[in-house]
């Protein structure tokens, strides 16, 4: 009934090294870099977003290193 | 493949831009012809189909009065939807097509709407779009092109945008506050009600137990999406909520209208109890008109648009904070930051329009002496009235062709029984707020 999309960006002040590291590993994970005003973005619409999250925590993240957007839109017909 | 969420996308790329580029075109054009001399020009495109009874013949005799009206109405609107479905990115000449034959049964079910004795039996334009469309959709596949023209949320939006024009800003500031007091106490209550029962009563997700207090408390289907987000609910959890919502909706549209009248309720408290108490807007625009009273239909507005849409955003803000401290079991200092920002990010941005075009509509009334004002009513807002009520039409019509019950998703008891207790909630306390507590102003709007 619905598609996705799940937004991944380094949180502001992160230091450069360690956003690259999360860019690899969400990377690694099938998200692609967005083009827009942000070039930290990345998004998936196959990674649903408590699944990230996961995934970059089991992998070292901290919650205070990223911030993560996601956004659910009707599939056709939909009330 | 997916399609991406309004955000995503460029801002002329999206549905609810369109949705105020050709409502507010609209009613930009209308209110130009008048002060141009030119509202035979508009009445000329606003077919209005007059009530009926026995023969065809009153019938007959407005299309021979504006024998041009139904291919102008067409155009016009064929025209601006193709434009916008370009840049949506449907296809243009599926999506024409498509709307060229709902535009033929919308023409259909308004001349049946407009007899007298399916009038008298309450089966007037909203429910017999809903169910020729409901009974069409489920008994036979309908082909993709005819598909690709039914857009309930572009057409109920557009239909939105021009019901601003139709109500006057200093109605919405007067009730405005009164709206969002009863859509707040009505909101927090059923989303209390829905959310404690999933959680402490059937043990669900809290996540899932929001998104299912969302979709029966704020807006719908809209609400179970952004909260949905917001809280990051599972897809297939976003997906129950919305099947829950879509039951209950349709159910609604021809429970609450049947209720109003054996309760014998005037038209204002009416529309306030179905803008309180259904559960999506457009099936909200339906029941609503189907009570026949333009009373109803803007006191709804006021309770549904003005009291519960535009909150939607700030229930997200707070749902998100909830996400990432309480139900993360994390204190706010470690916990991943949520941005104020949610709050804008999830507001349906059509009812920029919608107050755009009310804000419009009153600085021209009060420019003009009484006299012009009350001709403009007449000949310009008269015909705004028309296109809106056909923007309906295509919206009830869409509502009813993709309704296909063998499609909703299975969602087992507990979600069900929780969305239940909520709507025992909402029902009656929004008929009391409406009926008793807060009646005199909602009988105060004319």
């Amino acid at each position: 009934m619905v598609d996705h999309l799940t937004l991944v960006t380094a949180e502001r002040g992160l230091a450069r090294c360690r956003a690259r590291e999360l860019a690899a590993a969400l990377a690694e994970l099938g998200f692609e870099r967005r083009p827009g005003r942000d070039d930290e973005a990345f998004g998936s619409t196959r990674v649903e977003a408590g699944a990230a999250k996961r995934q970059l925590l089991a992998r070292g993240f901290e919650d205070r290193e990223f911030r993560i957007v996601l956004e659910y839109v009707r599939q056709w017909g939909v009330l | 493949m997916s399609n991406l969420p309004q955000n995503a996308l460029p801002w002329h790329r999206r549905e609810d831009t369109w949705a105020i580029f050709i409502a507010l075109g609209l009613v930009l054009a209308v209110s130009a012809a008048f002060f141009l001399g030119a509202s035979r020009a508009v009445a000329a495109a606003a077919l209005a189909i007059p009530t009926w009874s026995g023969s065809l013949g009153a019938v007959a005799s407005a299309l021979r009065a504006q024998p041009a009206a139904p291919v102008a109405l067409l155009l016009v609107f064929l025209l601006a939807f193709s434009s916008a479905s370009a840049v949506l990115g449907w296809d243009v000449v599926k999506y024409a097509a498509g709307f060229a034959l709902l535009f033929a049964v919308s023409l259909v079910v308004a001349v049946l709407g407009s007899n007298q004795t399916l009038k008298d039996w309450q089966l007037e334009t909203p429910l017999l779009a809903l169910l020729l469309g409901m009974a069409l959709g489920n008994a036979a596949a309908l082909p993709a092109w005819f598909q690709s023209a039914l857009r309930t949320e572009f057409y109920v939006k557009v239909g939105i945008v021009l019901m601003g024009a139709t109500l006057p800003f200093t109605i919405i500031l007067q009730a405005g506050p009164l709206a969002i007091a009863q859509a707040t106490l009505v909101a927090v209550t059923t989303f209390a009600a829905i959310y404690l029962a999933a959680t402490r009563l059937f043990g669900l997700d809290p996540r899932f137990g929001a998104t299912l207090g969302a979709g029966g408390s704020i807006c719908g289907v809209s609400a179970a999406i952004a909260i949905g987000g917001a809280c990051r609910a599972e897809k297939s959890h976003v997906s129950v909520a919305i099947s829950m919502v879509i039951v209950w909706a349709v159910a609604m549209i021809f429970a609450l209208p049947v209720a109003a009248r054996h309760l014998g309720l005037a038209a204002g408290p009416a529309g306030a109890w179905i803008g309180t108490s259904e559960f999506a807007d457009a099936a909200g625009f339906a029941a609503a008109a189907a009570l026949g009273d333009e009373r109803a239909v803007k006191t709804f507005t006021l309770m549904k648009v003005v009291g519960r849409d535009m909150f939607v955003g700030v229930w997200a803000l707070v749902v998100a904070f909830l996400s990432v401290t309480v139900w993360e079991r994390k204190a706010a200092a470690r916990a991943e930051r949520v941005g104020a920002g949610e709050v804008w990010r999830r507001f349906p941005k059509f009812i920029l329009g919608f107050f755009a075009a009310s804000a419009l509509v009153t600085a021209i009334l009060a420019s003009v002496d009484a006299r012009i004002g009350t001709r403009f009513s007449k000949e310009a807002l008269g015909p705004i009235k028309t296109l809106r009520g056909w923007a309906f039409t295509w919206t009830f019509l869409s509502i009813g062709f993709t309704t296909r019950f063998r499609e909703l998703t299975r969602f087992g008891w507990k979600p069900l029984a929780a969305f239940a207790l909520g709507v025992a909630v909402n029902v009656p306390l929004g008929w009391w707020l409406s009926t008793r507590v807060f009646a005199s102003y909602w009988l105060a709007v004319k």
